[in-house]
């Protein structure tokens, strides 16, 4: 009896799982990132909210050589972000973005950066962004890669542009995907730090919402990448290994923010049921749909190194539907809160921008119609 | 409350000085709505507001007003190829008020599929073979067509689909989920590339990539489909190369001297038959592509297609619990499976432990289920299957022994070939069990035979079964 009453009073574990972790996600939810989510979605990048998140634990869910059980629990993973999109998505976007890098490091062989940089970025003491979508749409044949590299004995040297990459300031991580010419022609995949010499970030674009996200494009003018940041090369094994993880984390964004806007529909249901019940997606509708497209989700999140093309093909389409239901439920979110969702700080007019976010951030949905369709013919 | 602005004690309203925790009743009366600017006079409790628009409220829940999809009356069909089609147009002609929705994850355009393996031959591209678009062909029949959508999963419970478009209800739900042709996995860095050419996506994709001229393509399989795309290539201007772990082509279906004669007028032509082989390994080679074959042997081809064998589409039925085989299992009866209110037809299914893969009998099915949703009984019957095997330089018609007598009979040669040239692929062979004709194999002039013989082979097949 003694030892299990000390076992209770010190956890093997130091980090907090399951219904734990997720109380205090809501806790900081609630008392750090909920006071902000306005500020967020003018241009405040919340460098603390995704360090506190860290600290929880948020980005190690999946991670299985960090999160102290030993399996890549992409489901705790899905539900901590989950949780933040019901609040601000675009910080549901960070944890996103913060979860992918790190899935890079874990989803490599290269035991160098799985030992230095992998701890850091699984408790969010380094910070990163994805800054996949230009190669993923590369790949997708849907545009050209826009970075280039030369080899040398020990390295690359990079030189080009990457547009709208999220998650970024000074000395974060993201991972770049780049043309190498020379001898061996071929395309690879390594981390690249932001204040490496020849790096610079440029705000350029002013974005409708979702502001605070650290969007920037990222400019490389002869950027040395040691080999041993390497990712994925050769890359295609690589890609394909990590693509569905890279995928199916983003479903969780959608989900929360579906949620949020349930929520919003049920709050004004004593005052409005009334007259909303004329309307189409009723709240207790959406809901049905969402917890079908969580069980969904999570049945594929167990299943994430799967390597059949229909199971690829399954996450491509939970993560379309993430974008068609999140659309449904913003617009829903609008018309059941009226003119008080389209006050200027009102979440529902917000929701509804990031609703477009969830069907325009890459894999986009017609970029996702795509992929699906090719693979019909494969 | 005219604007709908809430007054929340515990926030209070700051901009117009009244503190957080400020009681309503405290606050002064000139005091006045932020948003709108009416009095304090004009505020009314939530529980007041809230029992007073409720009144105004209606009994029942309104009606939705977007067009409906599915819905709890209607039946659903989920797929839009031959079996599909056939079941909304049955289920139509029979009752023109049921609420009809077929979902789709293509365009539910009509095409008439056996043409996939002539077309190339005929010159016909992928469009052409298109017979009436997938909105025009709804319209017709007064179905709700929701396109381009492919169901995640099925509720049987709750009488509802998940779609990639959101949920789906249903009063009964059909699925005409069809096959997907077997895939084998290679190894290489082109095997992604091989292709499986079953529907008009795939078709279209082959016809790309067979458009820069010819070309010399590897056929993995040389079953039904093998040989047929094997001759429709080298009408396409190809050079091919089947490749059949088997010794012989059409390995399950013909007799070996009926395979004999396809092999030898496909050699005529220049094609190149493997027997024994299949592919290893497929990479890129320059601008071509080198397949290793697993005797070692390699060879240079341009595009790979693997056909080795249908398999039903059944993971949505596995997973929503449904009784699943090879096929989804559904009652000769009706055709609905394991769920009463889910039938099932065409390649996707098993009736008494057969699978369907022509046209005829998925035709014969939907009419069966049609019959079904509107009460009536048309029980799916078993008949041989006479089946036409699209190879002009050798026309083969042929009628495989069922399954439950292949093992008491054997092929005899009726009418052996001629050897005069303009004649040597004429054959008839028969398969006997006990002396009853319960298959038989024709090819070049015997071929007229057919419909003859296989109204024999059906009268037998039902003096054996009344026999037993």
């Amino acid at each position: 009896m003694t030892a299990v009453a000390a076992n209770l009073k010190n956890p093997p574990s130091s980090f907090p799982e399951g219904e734990l972790l997720f109380n205090q996600v809501r806790d900081i939810v609630r008392d750090k990132l909920a006071p902000l989510t306005v500020k967020i979605d003018e241009g405040y990048y919340p460098a603390e909210v995704l360090r506190a998140l860290g600290e929880a634990g948020v980005f190690r869910q999946h991670l299985a050589s960090q999160n102290g059980h030993g399996e890549f629990d992409i489901n705790a993973a899905l539900k901590a972000m989950d949780i933040v999109s019901q609040e601000c998505m675009s910080t549901g976007f960070m944890v996103w973005a913060q979860n992918v890098v790190a899935w890079y490091v874990e989803m490599s062989d290269n035991d160098y950066l799985k030992q230095t940089l992998l701890p850091k970025l699984a408790r969010g003491e380094a910070l990163g962004g994805t800054a996949l979508s230009n190669p993923m749409k590369y790949l997708a044949g849907i545009e050209p890669l826009l970075v280039s590299a030369v080899e040398t004995a020990d390295g690359f040297i990079l030189n080009g542009t990457l547009p709208w990459v999220s998650n970024l300031g000074p000395d974060h991580w993201f991972g770049s995907i780049f043309k190498v010419s020379g001898d061996k022609p071929r395309d690879v995949m390594a981390m690249v730090n932001t204040s490496w010499p020849g790096m610079e970030l440029k705000q350029l674009a002013k974005f409708c919402g979702m502001e605070g996200t650290g969007t920037y494009a990222l400019f490389f003018k002869d950027v040395f990448v040691p080999k041993n940041h390497v990712l994925g090369d050769p890359l295609i094994p690589y890609i394909k290994k990590m693509k569905a993880g890279f995928v199916l984390l983003q479903t969780g964004m959608a989900t929360g923010l579906i949620e949020g806007c349930i929520k919003l529909c049920e709050d004004v249901e004593l005052k409005l049921g009334h007259v909303n019940c004329y309307l189409d997606d009723r709240p207790d509708e959406l809901r049905e749909e969402l917890e079908d497209a969580r069980e969904v989700i999570s049945s594929l999140g167990e299943d994430i190194f799967n390597q059949d093309a229909e199971f690829m093909r399954s996450v491509l389409e939970a993560r379309l539907l993430g974008s068609e239901l999140s659309l449904r439920a913003a617009n829903s979110a609008m018309l059941h809160t009226g003119a008080n969702g389209y006050l200027h700080d009102a979440p529902a007019q917000r929701k509804l921008r990031e609703a477009y976010f969830v069907a325009i951030v890459t894999p986009a949905t017609k970029h996702l119609r795509k992929e699906i369709e090719a693979m019909a013919a494969l | 409350m005219i604007c709908g602005w809430i007054y929340d004690e515990t926030k209070g309203d700051p901009d117009s000085g009244i503190a957080p925790g400020t009681r309503f009743e405290d606050i002064p009366e000139d005091w006045s709505c932020p948003l709108c600017g009416v009095t304090k006079a004009d505020f009314i409790t939530m529980e007041e507001y809230a029992a007073q628009r409720a009144s105004s409220g209606p009994k029942s829940r309104p009606r939705r007003a977007r067009g409906q999809v599915g819905g709890e009356d209607a039946v659903v069909i989920v797929g839009s190829g031959i079996a599909g089609w056939t079941a909304a147009e049955q289920l139509r002609a029979q009752d023109a008020d049921r609420l009809i929705t077929l979902i789709t994850a293509d365009d539910g355009c009509v095409y008439p599929k056996p043409s996939l393996s002539m077309a190339i031959g005929q010159g016909r591209s992928a469009d052409d073979l298109i017979e009436q678009s997938g909105p025009d062909k709804a319209e017709a029949l007064g179905v709700t067509l929701q396109a381009n959508t492919r169901v995640l999963g099925i509720k049987p419970k709750d009488k509802r689909l998940m779609t990639t478009k959101g949920k789906v209800t249903y009063g009964d739900l059909v699925l005409a989920l069809g096959a997907s042709q077997r895939r084998l996995a290679f190894e290489g860095d082109a095997a992604d590339q091989i292709l499986r050419v079953n529907d008009l996506t795939s078709y279209r994709k082959m016809r790309e990539k067979l458009s820069s001229g010819p070309q010399h393509v590897t056929l993995i399989g040389a079953g039904l489909i093998g040989v047929e795309f094997a001759e429709d290539l080298h009408a396409g201007g190809h050079r091919v190369t089947l490749l059949d772990l088997g010794q012989q082509l059409l390995g399950r279906l013909a007799p070996l001297p009926i395979a004999r004669r396809l092999l030898a007028s496909l050699r005529q032509h220049g094609t190149e038959f493997l027997p024994g082989v299949s592919l290893a390994a497929l990479d890129t080679d320059g601008n071509r592509l080198r397949a290793t074959l697993n005797d070692g042997e390699s060879l240079t081809t341009d595009l790979v297609i693997s056909a080795v064998g249908l398999v039903p589409n059944t993971d949505l039925a596995k997973k929503a619990g449904l009784n699943v085989n090879r096929g989804i299992v559904a009652n000769a009866d009706n055709m609905r499976t394991s769920d009463p209110h889910i039938y099932a037809i065409g390649d996707c299914v098993e009736v008494d432990g057969r699978s369907y893969f022509y046209i005829e009998p998925i035709r014969r099915q939907a009419a069966t289920v049609a019959a079904a949703l509107i009460g009536k009984h048309r029980p799916f019957a078993h008949l041989p299957m006479a089946i036409r095997i699209k190879t002009p330089s050798l026309p083969i018609n042929i009628c495989p022994p069922d399954q439950s007598v292949a093992d008491f009979g054997d092929w005899h040669v009726h009418t052996p070939a001629e050897v005069s040239d303009d004649d040597k692929g004429t054959c008839r062979m028969d398969f006997l069990v006990r002396n009853q004709l319960v298959g038989y194999a024709l090819t070049g002039r015997c071929t007229p035979q057919s419909e003859h013989l296989h109204r024999i082979v059906i009268e037998s097949l039902f003096a054996a079964t009344t026999a037993a």
